[in-house]
């Protein structure tokens, strides 16, 4: 069976189950992780009304601690498949403030050890995958995020403004996210 | 569609050969035969047997059989088809991967879809033993490897029994 014929069939597949089959063979594994792949399987299930998931973040107040699930949408599946997600490990989710694209979300949670320090991961729920970014140049001034897909450099863009205070201009930061992780 | 309507009144069907790699013919409306994208850039060329050497006999046929009903497809007849479809992607593992092959080779978009979804379908709940079987696939991961690749992903191999069967 020929490289195209398994693209299709494992484009065909729904998000969860392709971390599995990454086990399968070195091949299929280069084939899961391969940059056209994803945005095939991407294009394809961003149409597909079956795949539409709600994030969902709550605050647990007897540790003040957020929890977060992730449920299908889709009249197709079961209320009861909801599944809770760990938050990236070196991190308590003490706030939760989400921006999103693409199914991709921004998290700003607290530093497990500085709890002080605050991070910022790029997180895919389907995936489960998750990158720090880099501090930005500013981290105590109030500002607000936005997350977009640059169709002309093909990466996803995270963009900072920081909060135009008196007496004081801050630039805004632009960060690319490269590589497709 | 209106000029295939006027040329089977007068009965000026054009007609081609599709030739199996058995060696079988299958003479077919030209109508029918140029839902397969390979075969229509072949009839621009003016080919009228066309030699399939890729596809055997029994594939050729399950073939013929999707793209005859499929030609039929009209407004009406949705439901039809539906259940057409379904009944066409019951067959065992090994008869839809030659399928799915000739339909790729033959570029027969609608058929390439419905049997990726069906396959993907099928193994979407099998256990990685399982799906290595299905495709004939040998683990090429040393233990070790395997485990860090498994490893990257806990989550995704928890979470319920995998499907062991191979069917």
């Amino acid at each position: 069976m020929g490289i195209h014929v398994i693209m299709e069939i494992l484009s065909k597949l729904p998000v969860r189950s392709l971390p599995r089959f990454k086990c399968v063979s070195k091949f299929w594994k280069a084939l899961i992780i391969n940059r056209y792949f994803k945005k095939n399987h991407f294009n394809h299930v961003k149409n597909d009304r079956n795949s539409q998931k709600l994030l969902i973040c709550l605050l647990c107040l007897r540790d003040d601690k957020y929890s977060m699930y992730y449920c299908h949408l889709s009249p197709l599946q079961q209320v009861e498949d909801v599944q809770e997600l760990d938050c990236p490990s070196i991190s308590i989710l003490v706030q939760c403030l989400i921006y999103y694209c693409d199914g991709l979300v921004i998290i700003e949670a607290s530093d497990i050890i500085d709890s002080a320090r605050l991070i910022l991961f790029l997180f895919n729920p389907s995936t489960r995958e998750s990158i720090v970014l880099p501090d930005s140049e500013f981290p105590w001034e109030p500002s607000c995020l936005g997350l977009d897909y640059d169709s002309t450099s093909g990466e996803y863009k995270i963009l900072k403004v920081y909060d135009d205070l008196p007496n004081r201009k801050l630039p805004s930061e632009i960060l690319a996210l490269k590589g497709g992780s | 569609m209106a000029s295939s309507s006027s040329s089977s009144k007068t009965g000026l069907k054009k007609m081609l050969t599709l030739k199996s790699s058995d060696g079988d013919e299958f003479e077919l409306e030209e109508s029918i035969v140029i839902q397969c994208q390979t075969i229509k850039h072949m009839v621009e060329d003016g080919f009228s047997l066309i030699p399939l050497q890729n596809v055997d006999t029994k594939t050729l046929t399950k073939i013929i059989e999707y793209m005859k009903k499929h030609a039929e497809k009209t407004e009406s007849n949705k439901e039809e088809i539906k259940n057409f479809n379904k009944e066409f992607v019951k067959g065992s593992f090994d008869d839809q991967f030659e399928l799915v092959s000739a339909a790729n080779y033959l570029h027969i978009n609608g058929l390439m879809d419905l049997l990726c979804q069906s396959i993907a379908d099928r193994i979407n709940n099998k256990s990685v033993r399982a799906v290595r079987e299905i495709f004939n696939i040998s683990n090429d991961y040393t233990p070790d490897e395997e485990e860090k690749v498994r490893d990257e992903h806990k989550w995704a191999h928890e979470g319920g029994e995998f499907d062991e069967s191979l069917d």
